[in-house]
């Protein structure tokens, strides 16, 4: 499974190094912490599967996989709950 | 001929070379930061905040963060903005209705970039005024609801205005059949919807139609509002050779709002720097045209300074109808052009217009922090909460 952003329904932007998100449907909008904001933008480049995301952040982060798939899961989660990302 | 008050007092002085410096870091490189103090709460009443944050953040500035909330929150309602217009151009252009972007949006499609730096007070959209009925419709099965922002105006108005609001965000709609509350504002917005420019998908006036829109919006506020209109009015004219000044010298005449244009592009000029020596002798040959007298009843109508020192200037009737936009009572039946004459007619526009939204004022109320790690403990929008 991979998950993407709806560019039709979701604009956004980086403000300072965070993602300021607005779901143009609802008008609700959100902001992203800078890790969140680096999980967004891969996803904002291409649609990835949970576990390339953990990958790309671990990479990121210097980490090992298992140290960010919790967070990179939940975070995924929170996502898809707002609409903000699909999975398909 | 003089450009500005002797001795501006010093809080002036400070933003105004502020101002300057945050028009400059709208060119994407650092600019060289003013030793003047920084006047927050001036700069941020100007509409000046989101630039400011730009130009501190490009030169490393950590005084930036006193402006990100507004640069944050001007993006987000512009987000929001452009793209529930795109969605409603679409929807026009479906039913055959040609909308054409006036102001803010406008500006932000002619020059992209970053939609934070040009913050708004809503969506303003020109039809031409028989299309105005399916616009409507159009906005209306879009969720949108119309709303009287000026009672009084009883539907004379030369827009009306919708407001949609799904969520937290409110979301304003500006549906004009013109472009100012005159007569020749008709015909410079017939002359937009013939000609626009068409710029990434979307239709906008050209330059020289959008300097002209841009000076009798600041006409209709007295030359007291910010300096957002100077922004955009330097940015516009930035772009004009001499040909385009001598186009726009043309048009404003042709249209009677030369006085309205010389009186802006001064503002401009005197707020934002006078730009090149080709702008230079374009702002010269539009105070040139208006001949002197007409030219020094102007600097007293519309000081340079007035955006920031609230005087109410041009508050009358003869300087505004007469002197600046002297086409305003043109072609009227005696009796209604009498009325526009009338001092209350004035002071009852601005008074609405105050009373009118914010500029770049959002309305949002949630901003879920949903990512991990640590949420950072700085700033957000006015109202925002972040979930337990």
């Amino acid at each position: 499974m991979k998950y993407r952003i709806d560019p039709a329904r979701v604009q956004w932007r980086v403000v300072d190094g965070e993602a300021v998100v607005v779901d143009v449907d609802s008008t609700y909008y959100y902001g992203l912490n800078r890790s969140g904001t680096i999980v967004w933008r891969l996803l904002a480049e291409r649609a990835m599967s949970r576990e390339d995301l953990v990958e790309s952040v671990a990479s990121e982060y210097g980490r090992s996989p298992s140290d960010v798939a919790g967070d990179v899961t939940a975070l995924l989660e929170d996502l898809v709950r707002e609409r903000l990302v699909e999975e398909h | 001929m003089r450009h500005g008050p002797r001795d501006p007092e010093p809080e002036v002085r400070a933003a105004r070379v502020w101002a300057a410096c945050a028009f400059r870091g709208l060119a994407g490189e650092p600019a060289p930061l003013p030793d003047a103090p920084l006047p927050v709460a001036r700069l941020s009443g100007l509409g000046l905040g989101p630039l400011l944050y730009r130009a501190l953040s490009l030169a490393g500035d950590e005084r930036a963060s006193l402006f990100v909330a507004e640069f944050r929150h001007a993006t987000t309602a512009n987000l929001l903005r452009m793209g529930h217009a795109r969605r409603l151009a679409d929807r026009l252009a479906a039913e055959g209705v040609g909308a054409v972007l006036l102001k803010g949006a406008a500006t932000l499609v002619r020059f992209g970039g970053e939609p934070g730096v040009r913050p708004m007070a809503d969506l303003d959209l020109l039809v031409a005024p028989a299309d105005v009925p399916r616009a409507s419709a159009v906005l209306r099965a879009g969720g949108l609801t119309e709303r009287d922002r000026y009672p009084s105006s009883g539907g004379r108005s030369h827009s009306m205005s919708f407001v949609g609001q799904a969520g937290p965000l409110a979301f304003d709609v500006d549906l004009h059949r013109g472009v100012a509350p005159w007569p020749v504002a008709a015909a410079l917005a017939r002359a937009i919807l013939a000609s626009p420019d068409e710029v990434s998908g979307w239709r906008i006036p050209g330059i020289v139609d959008a300097v002209c829109v841009a000076a009798l919006h600041r006409a209709s506020q007295g030359f007291v509002g910010g300096c957002l209109d100077l922004v955009d009015l330097r940015r516009l004219t930035g772009l004009l050779d001499e040909d385009g000044w001598a186009r726009l010298l043309a048009t404003s005449r042709r249209f009677g709002i030369e006085g309205a244009v010389y009186a802006s592009l001064r503002q401009a000029s005197w707020w934002l720097g006078a730009g090149s020596p080709v702008a230079v002798g374009g702002l010269a040959a539009l105070g040139g045209a208006l001949g002197a007298a007409r030219r020094a009843l102007l600097h007293g109508l519309a000081p340079v300074d007035a955006p920031i020192r609230s005087r109410p200037v041009l508050n009358g009737p003869l300087g505004r109808n007469l002197l600046v936009v002297p086409s305003a009572t043109r072609g009227l039946p005696a009796l209604v052009a009498a009325a526009r004459l009338m001092p209350f007619r004035v002071a009852d526009e601005w008074r609405r217009h105050r009373a009118g939204d914010g500029v770049g004022r959002a309305t949002g109320r949630v901003l879920a922090q949903v990512a991990f790690g640590a949420a950072p403990a700085e700033t957000e929008p006015p109202g925002a909460r972040r979930p337990a």
